[in-house]
């Protein structure tokens, strides 16, 4: 072989190749692809043609809502930032989708993957209420736990972030059964200063914080039930997924907003309402969530972290979310501290079961 | 391996081929490919268009490969270059796009078209210290294609011929014009390098 041919292919060689997150990202981005290439269902006239009837009744309804929804915006006066007219917009692409309510026996199946943050914090791992610790915890779930008192002591006193990514598959019944398991893998620290507490603290096993969990759940004990079944109200979803005061987080929207997925539309459309309440919501038009899909985007910004919830622009569909730094004491900005990607809702027929392609 | 062999690659086995001929009915079987060709189809990005979003090409790859699956046709060449065809199509597709942005921010901000911005913008993008790098970007693309597809990823003619879509004929003789031009570069590179080991001039470098 001559030589320039061999120089060429160690230079190429030398080249660095693809880092672990990088290949998890391409991998997501192919898959989320290669999902959306192979469902047949989000072909939306085959949609339309199947449920002709219920299609007119559930849009004259939500019309109705909408109707309400945008008259309410309205009358708090002038202050319909353009993030407010994107979520009616967005309201009105997901009221105009097919809805066929899940069926009883069914459970609603939905396949998240992405990367969350863990932080062993203060000498404590929270845990969740079936006792397993919570992957990617976030600084609410934390103090929840410790609140009441669910937590286990840290391998070290001191706090550091751990990034992992995760994939989270859920079943779940209209009578609150059903299971939610949990992968996590490829744990990763945020900044150099987490590794050194880390290191620091004598090394412990990441993996063992990370490790996957299955827990099943008996009727009426499933972390989201009644989520299937609430009021198309905004109040009532703020007062579900928000503050005392009913204001929702946009954090605690991304974590929980795939108990909505299969929610009559009215309902996704209160939920939309309920967002465009949130104080300081503004609007990225052309927004990537996670997986590289585009969407449009709802922003907030609080101590130091942009919280960003995307949507499909046509179809009102919720995509998934992200956290990122904006400049805060412990991460630098840029750094992304969470995404989320629903790559799958589907009723199926039983728990473990996936919709078939 | 010899580049002007006849049917190159890993081996004679064409498990590409296997996986995603079956990936048409099973699409689970495209993961295999994945797999296999990840780290070298995104080296390939690096190498032809600098690391800047390579990722997002190296993507772009994999799904366009998904999305063309049926059209594969095992009779007429092995998966692998099939592939490395596809990252090339990606790749020249981003570099005519970056180049129409060039256009179109020239004319918004009154400035003249130039292709050297063009040119300066992908040297940029490679390593300029690198020998290889700087030699490989100042050669024309049909050169640097074929050496990267033949020198760097080791298809065989007939293999690279697939992926760029010319004849076997042209691989060769591109192949050759590209040796002669690295070859004269690198020794200009080479004697530029014992020039600034004297300590007299990265000014080389920018004339």
């Amino acid at each position: 072989m001559p030589d320039t041919d061999e120089r060429v292919r160690t230079w190429m060689h030398e080249l660095r190749g693809p880092r672990l997150d990088e290949v998890l990202r391409i991998r997501s981005s192919v898959l989320a692809g290669m999902g959306e290439l192979s469902e047949p269902e989000r072909r939306p006239s085959r949609r339309r043609r199947a449920t002709p009837r219920l299609v007119l009744t559930v849009a004259a309804v939500v019309v109705t809502a909408l109707a309400v929804s945008v008259a309410a915006l309205a009358g708090r006066g002038a202050h319909r930032t353009p993030a407010v007219v994107a979520l009616d917009a967005t309201a009105r692409a997901a009221a105009d989708q097919a809805y066929t309510p899940l069926q009883p026996g069914q459970f609603l199946y939905t396949k998240v993957v992405g990367m969350s943050q863990l932080i062993l914090s203060g000498g404590v791992v929270p845990l969740d209420v079936s006792g397993a610790p919570i992957l990617g915890a976030t600084a609410t779930e934390i103090n929840q736990a410790l609140r009441e008192g669910r937590v286990q002591r840290s391998p070290t006193p001191e706090t550091f972030t751990v990034l992992h990514e995760t994939t989270n598959e859920m079943w779940v019944n209209l009578d609150g059964s059903g299971r939610v398991q949990t992968v996590g893998c490829c744990p990763r620290f945020a900044t150099p200063d987490d590794e050194a507490v880390w290191a620091s603290s004598g090394r412990p096993d990441l993996d063992s914080f990370i490790r996957g969990i299955t827990h099943d759940f008996a009727p009426g004990d499933g972390p989201m039930v009644g989520d299937l079944t609430l009021s198309a109200d905004p109040d009532v979803i703020g007062h579900r997924f928000g503050g005392a005061d009913g204001t929702l987080d946009l954090e605690e929207v991304g974590d929980h907003i795939s108990s909505l997925l299969s929610a009559p539309p009215e309902v996704r459309a209160a939920l939309l309402e309920a967002i465009a309440r949130i104080p300081g919501l503004e609007m990225v038009e052309h927004a990537r969530d996670g997986v590289g899909r585009r969407g449009t985007g709802f922003v907030t910004v609080q101590a130091g972290i942009e919280t960003m919830v995307v949507f499909d622009s046509s179809t009102g569909q919720y995509l998934g979310s992200r956290r990122v730094s904006v400049g805060t004491d412990r991460y630098p900005k840029g750094t992304v501290l969470s995404w989320s990607a629903v790559l799958e809702v589907a009723p199926v027929a039983e728990v473990g079961a996936t919709p078939s392609r | 391996m010899d580049p002007a062999g006849a049917r190159g690659g890993d081996d004679d086995r064409d498990d590409d081929a296997v996986d995603l001929v079956a990936s048409v009915h099973d699409p689970d079987r495209f993961r295999r490919v994945f797999e296999r060709r990840v780290a070298e189809i995104f080296r390939f990005h690096c190498a032809r268009n600098g690391a800047t979003s390579a990722e997002d090409r190296t993507a772009e790859t994999f799904l366009v490969a998904y999305r063309r699956r049926s059209s594969f046709d095992p009779a007429r060449g092995r998966g692998r270059a099939w592939l490395f065809g596809i990252a090339w199509n990606v790749a020249r597709h981003e570099v005519r796009s970056s180049q129409r942005r060039a256009r179109v921010a020239a004319r918004i901000g009154g400035r003249r078209e130039s292709h050297a911005d063009v040119a300066d913008a992908v040297v940029d993008r490679l390593t300029e210290q690198d020998a290889v790098g700087w030699a490989l970007a100042r050669v024309d693309d049909d050169s640097r294609d074929v050496m990267l597809l033949v020198g760097g990823a080791g298809l065989s003619y007939v293999d690279a011929a697939d992926a760029l879509g010319v004849p076997v004929g042209t691989v060769r003789s591109r192949m050759s014009r590209a040796r002669a031009k690295l070859r004269s570069l690198l020794q200009l590179h080479d004697s530029i390098g014992v020039s600034n080991e004297r300590g007299d001039s990265e000014e080389v470098f920018d004339a």
